[in-house]
């Protein structure tokens, strides 16, 4: 099988993010470390136990600043045979469906059976990736998966929806976002890691790519802090004591009950 | 000069980061209350390669180099120590042992099997009688026909109790010492008394007895008589990986302390607002950074192949333990009462750093190897 | 003026809650920029199409058939992209439920639309229009201009109330689609136990973290939000540690909640933790560590142990809840 997985280089996720007072909708990106979206790691564990099952080829696709090597190399380190990056700042600062867009643009030629990525992006917390890439493909898309399991040119993949899990099942070619609990991604070996440094990266234009992109349809204005919780009441002593306390509060102040 | 590290040696160590906080940091209290050895964690390290930095790839390592093996010590000691010093038993003592005194035949034996972690292995110097002064040691090793008869009691041997691969060092026969390797199945080997530590409780320390214990002539390593040399040249290395420990652990006690004095409140805001914690915190992190700093050098100084660096690896092993020590202490005292208490970290790192300034060549015995070499004695 | 277009999320018995909220935004916005409002519906439920009057529509486009009776993001993006054209909108709101993040989704790519997901937050005089949505797990808010001529906007759960009900009947239009194709529908659901709420539409959650200390411990924490009437949340820790499953987990790697009430049961909260909950209305700690980061961020914190003061919350909000 060939399977495309697409992937990001997002903050850490104990990274201290703040605005850039220089560029508005920017985060200062000065102490920040970078890592592979977590979320992506689990596609990529997907992609790479599907092509071991059903030999083919797994291929990454990036779209991310020149700072998003050090994650391409990860995606390949642990086991993709090769990347694709567009690293334009056009494209980089796109919305996310203009993204789904070019990266449609950038794996069409590719032909997967199945595109994989992860559920969501840590950063900006979009979710739809998938459904977006899917689309300019013409394939259809599930995201979410809890469970993949590939039979024939179908696909069967549960989800979770508020209550249920659900089990769809998908024609291949189709685009799946992956969640959490789908498997456990693998580290890398240190082996791995060395020979990922031989591994191909391909840098792609837009303009190869033959995108052109409209009018901007979204943009990150300004960035705030959420606001300051208030100072909270804090009580301590005998349990049945703190207890009572804690159903006045929530009786008087919360008024929830 | 380039003070970066390459992309390999920091995926090596970002995964080294990674697997501490998802595989050791969890377990790490309740392996050292428990004194439990992680041996699952210790298997796994070796099957991604970090049981094996040093070994080429051709006796099956990852020959990733020392500089990212110092890196992954640093990051898997502040999750947890213990584990930790068993990497650095494996990667600098044995391995390293073996790779630079062993025979063909004992290198194409015993590194594919130790790299990928299959066998544990540990590094049996010390005696009762023989810590500092290992010239002193009263284990024998006798010629027995073809082979060696070993006798004796050694104690202290990090990973005794998980080793599947010992080397030894015994008096010699005829004059001196001599380090040899066998394999835990040998006949009259026996592992003895598990110690009830102080710190780095989640590793394992034990007695190696030798009761008649028959080795063939092929069991030698390195040159007969001369197994001093083994032990010395191999501690030399070692304290890249010990010195790594100290500077993780103390890196660990820095972090809780930052983020414990940016949420603890007294008189009425935040303690890391008062210019005494400040300077505290301040030197804390400038210690942290200037053996961080050394403990590079170093390992960047056996990566490009430099014979001799004895003095600068005492020296690394001399400041980052010391160093540890001054951090831990400043990490239990801003954490107050709760840093005297098991529900806190720092009072485990506290507990866990003390051995680093023993272990491995005391800090007296690093004084006296810098004093030697500076005044050419 | 070009029209807004909510999509009526049906349940098992009515309507979403979440689509109600969204419904309430419609109606607010519809008033603001003197622009038509309707509703579309994607379920074979007729009777359910002509309630959404109740919610302040009065035109309702319903979508019916084989083709609706299981979600499909095609066939579903499809039927709203036809209602959206019949209506001449150019505002489509979704709440931000599981299926209406997947819809939004697809339907923003189909009309090649400016998307906000999980918006907190409306601006309702600016133009362009502008939304606020949580970025990096909440430690932010991007303040985001939607300039796209079409723009589709999925609404986080618990956030905008519900509009008034009226008496009020709505017309009802019919769309039937031919020809749409659909490769991944949802074969079928498995719905969870009775009574177990899921964490992103409760509006109390009761979450247990590392110092529960084992799949036995959860048990006070699920018969205190039982009690309340809650969904059971976790922290990573406890999830990780395999004492309750991934879809309990409240995080930055887990699920995004805004409930009114967010009781964290031997929870340290962590930065990642606090990235999921730290817009819940009011937050109750629990915690023998006083020092732990939630005690510091909650509205209300107790100092002590989860196993002696959750049984007697419970018991007391048990008996307050009764009257």
């Amino acid at each position: 099988m060939k399977i495309a997985v697409i992937f990001k280089q997002v903050p850490d996720t104990e990274a201290v993010i703040k605005p850039d007072p220089a560029k508005p909708g920017a985060i200062g990106e000065g102490d920040i470390k970078f890592v592979l979206n977590p979320y992506d790691e689990y596609a990529v564990e997907e992609a790479l136990r599907i092509v071991e099952k059903s030999p083919g080829e797994a291929v990454g696709f990036c779209i991310g600043p020149e700072r998003s090597e050090a994650a391409i190399r990860t995606v390949l380190a642990m086991g993709l045979q090769r990347a694709v990056w567009i690293c334009e700042p056009a494209a980089v600062n796109a919305d996310v469906i203009s993204q789904g867009r070019i990266l449609a643009a950038a794996i069409k030629g590719f032909a997967p059976d199945i595109i994989l990525c992860g559920r969501e992006v840590i950063d900006t917390q979009e979710d739809a990736l998938a459904a977006a890439a899917a689309h300019f493909l013409d394939m259809p898309h599930v995201l979410n998966a809890a469970k993949i399991t590939i039979a024939g040119d179908k696909a069967t993949v549960v989800r979770e929806v508020e209550g249920a899990s659900l089990e769809i099942e998908a024609q291949l070619p189709a685009a799946i976002s992956c969640s959490k609990g789908l498997n456990e991604p693998r580290y890398p070996t240190l082996i791995a890691i060395k020979r990922a440094k031989t591994k191909e990266i391909k840098r792609v234009t837009l303009a190869e790519l033959g995108v052109q992109l409209g009018p901007v349809k979204s943009r990150v204005a300004a960035l705030k802090s959420p606001p300051p919780r208030p100072k909270g009441v804090r009580v301590e002593g005998e349990p049945a004591v703190v207890a009572g306390k804690g159903v006045e509060w929530l009786a008087a102040t919360a008024k929830v009950i | 000069m380039d003070f970066q590290f390459n992309d390999e040696q920091r995926m090596a160590i970002d995964a080294a980061r990674r697997f501490a906080a998802e595989k050791l940091a969890p377990a790490a209290a309740e392996h050292d209350e428990k004194a439990e050895v992680n041996l699952k964690a210790l298997k796994e390290l070796g099957e991604l390669g970090y049981l094996g930095m040093t070994v080429p790839e051709e006796y099956g390592g990852s020959d990733m180099g020392a500089v990212a093996y110092a890196g992954a010590m640093v990051e898997f000691s502040k999750a947890d120590a213990g584990v930790a010093v068993g990497v650095s038993v494996q990667n600098s003592l044995v391995n390293d042992a073996i790779l630079h005194f062993g025979t063909e035949k004992q290198k194409k034996e015993y590194l594919p099997k130790l790299a990928s972690g299959e066998w544990i292995g540990c590094f049996s110097l010390t005696e009762a009688g023989a810590g500092s002064d290992p010239a002193s040691m009263k284990t024998t090793a006798l010629r027995d026909g073809d082979g060696f008869v070993l006798n004796g009691t050694k104690n202290f041997t990090t990973n005794g109790g998980i080793a599947d691969v010992i080397i030894v060092f015994t008096r010699y026969a005829e004059k001196g010492n001599s380090a040899f390797l066998l394999k835990k199945d040998a006949s009259g080997f026996s592992v003895g008394k598990h110690e009830n530590k102080m710190g780095i409780r989640s590793s394992s320390t034990t007695e190696m007895v030798f009761t008649g214990c028959r080795l063939p002539s092929d069991a030698v390593l390195g040159e007969e008589g001369k197994g001093l040399k083994v032990a010395l040249a191999t501690l030399d290395g070692g304290r890249i990986g010990i010195a790594g420990q100290a500077v993780g652990i103390a890196e660990a006690a820095l972090d809780e302390s930052l983020r414990y004095s940016k949420e603890r409140v007294q008189f009425g805001k935040p303690i890391s607002e008062f210019e005494v914690l400040q300077f505290m915190l301040a030197d804390m992190a400038t210690d942290v950074e200037l053996a961080k700093t050394m403990l590079f050098k170093v390992a960047w100084m056996k990566d490009s192949g430099q014979k001799r660096f004895t003095k600068e690896s005492a020296m690394l092993k001399l400041f980052a333990s010391e160093m540890a020590h001054r951090v831990c202490h400043k990490a239990v005292q801003i954490h107050g009462g709760y840093g005297f208490m098991k529900d806190y970290k720092v009072e485990r790192l506290y507990r866990d750093q003390r051995i680093t300034e023993i272990y491995e060549g005391t800090s007296e015995i690093q004084r006296f190897v810098i004093a030697r070499s500076i005044l050419g004695a | 003026m070009a029209g807004i277009l909510v999509w009526a999320e049906a349940s098992n018995d009515g309507i979403r809650k979440a689509a109600r909220e969204a419904a309430g935004v419609g109606v607010k916005l519809a008033e603001k920029l003197n622009a038509p409002l309707a509703a579309v519906m994607c379920a074979d439920k007729p009777d359910l199409a002509a309630k959404l009057g109740r919610l302040g529509f009065s035109k309702v486009y319903a979508a019916a058939g084989e083709s609706f009776s299981r979600y499909s993001s095609e066939a579903f993006s499809a039927a709203i992209a036809e209602a959206g054209d019949r209506l001449k909108a150019d505002i489509y709101l979704l709440g931000a439920t599981a299926l209406g993040r997947d819809l939004a989704a697809r339907l923003a790519a189909r009309l090649d639309a400016g998307l906000a997901t999980d918006v907190t937050e409306i601006q309702w005089d600016s133009s362009p229009l502008t939304v606020v949505r949580p970025v990096y797990s909440g430690k932010l808010l991007a303040v985001t201009e939607l300039t796209a001529e079409r723009k589709v906007i999925s609404l986080r759960p618990n956030v905008f109330p519900a509009p008034a009900e009226q008496e009020r009947s709505a017309e009802v239009e019919a769309i039937s689609l031919e020809d749409v194709r659909i490769r991944a529908q949802v074969q079928k659901a498995i719905q969870a136990a009775q009574g177990a709420l899921d964490v992103t539409e409760a509006e109390i959650i009761v979450s247990g973290g590392r110092g529960v200390g084992g799949p036995e411990g959860f048990k006070v924490v699920e018969d205190l939000a039982r009690a309340l009437r809650g969904a059971v949340g976790a922290s990573r820790a406890a999830v990780d540690s395999g004492w309750i499953p991934y879809k309990h987990q409240v995080g930055q790697t887990g699920k995004v909640v805004s409930p009114v009430l967010y009781i964290a049961c031997g929870i340290s909260g962590a930065i990642q933790h606090f990235a999921g909950m730290g817009s819940s209305k009011f937050i109750i700690a629990i915690n023998t560590d006083k020092e732990a980061p939630i005690m510091g961020k909650a509205d209300f914190s107790i100092v002590g142990d989860l196993f002696k003061v959750v049984p007697i919350l419970k018991e007391e909000l048990g008996k307050a809840m009764k009257q």
